[in-house]
């Protein structure tokens, strides 16, 4: 692999993995949802928007311990393999890690759940205590 | 100082694990699936780190802050704790947050 775009290019087969995780993740978390009664659709809503808020504060995270690691020059980067565009030091090519974090493993953590499509509480989501 | 990004990595995971404990937020919650999704996540991006090296993309730079322990060519022993690291941040924050948009979505709709 050769060329400017080699770092973005090597993202790309462990996007397809995590794309299909999180896809199978969805296809089981739907059909418990159904199985205990739920609205599969409320499920989805509140996982997509938990990727998305907490992934916005993993990548700022990234970003800083990136560009520490960076400058400390624990890691360095040949030049004709990347982009080129950077944030602060890093490459941003750095952040498909996170990237695929935030999705991979909240999916697995739905695939391994063992407890069945019993309509067991989850134990963050407690009962709001202010419903009426 | 050899040893610092070690150290830096030992303590960031402390951390991790206290929040953890403190919110029940991953392995406090469900220690065997916690486990699980470490082991394939640090797994998953290892092979991503190992591959990415075989490329020539990334490799050590010249420092004195790594032990000089190498778990292969050019993936020193910090990386596993970097990748273990990386997997329990997102699933504390992923547990953190889930259930303040699982109540803002419940209030919404009540």
């Amino acid at each position: 692999m050769n060329g400017t775009g080699a770092y973005a290019l090597l993202a790309l087969p462990f996007f397809g993995v995590t794309a299909v995780v999180a896809v199978l993740a969805g296809v089981v978390a739907a059909r418990r949802a159904r199985a205990a009664g739920r609205r599969p659709a409320v499920g989805r809503r509140v996982a997509v928007l938990t990727s998305v808020i907490a992934g916005i504060a993993l990548l700022v995270m990234t970003i800083v311990f990136d560009n520490v690691i960076v400058t400390l020059r624990i890691v360095a980067y040949d030049p004709s393999l990347i982009s080129g565009a950077k944030i602060g030091a890093i490459p941003v090519e750095d952040l498909a890690y996170a990237m695929a974090a935030i999705v991979l493993l909240p999916s697995l953590w739905v695939l391994f759940d063992r407890t069945g499509a019993r309509p067991a509480p989850d134990p963050t989501t407690a009962p709001p205590e202010d419903t009426k | 100082m050899p040893g610092v990004y070690l150290a830096g990595l030992v303590v960031s995971l402390v951390g991790m694990t206290v929040l953890d404990a403190r919110f029940r937020l991953f392995f406090w919650r469900a220690p065997w699936r916690a486990a699980a999704v470490m082991v394939v996540g640090v797994a998953f991006f290892m092979v991503w780190d190992v591959a990415g090296v075989a490329f020539g993309i990334f490799f050590i730079g010249p420092q004195n802050l790594l032990t000089g322990v190498l778990l292969a060519p050019e993936v020193p022993l910090e990386e596993l704790f970097f990748l273990l690291l990386l997997c329990y941040s997102t699933m504390d924050l992923v547990s953190f947050v889930r259930p303040l948009v699982q109540r803002a979505t419940d209030r919404r709709r009540a």
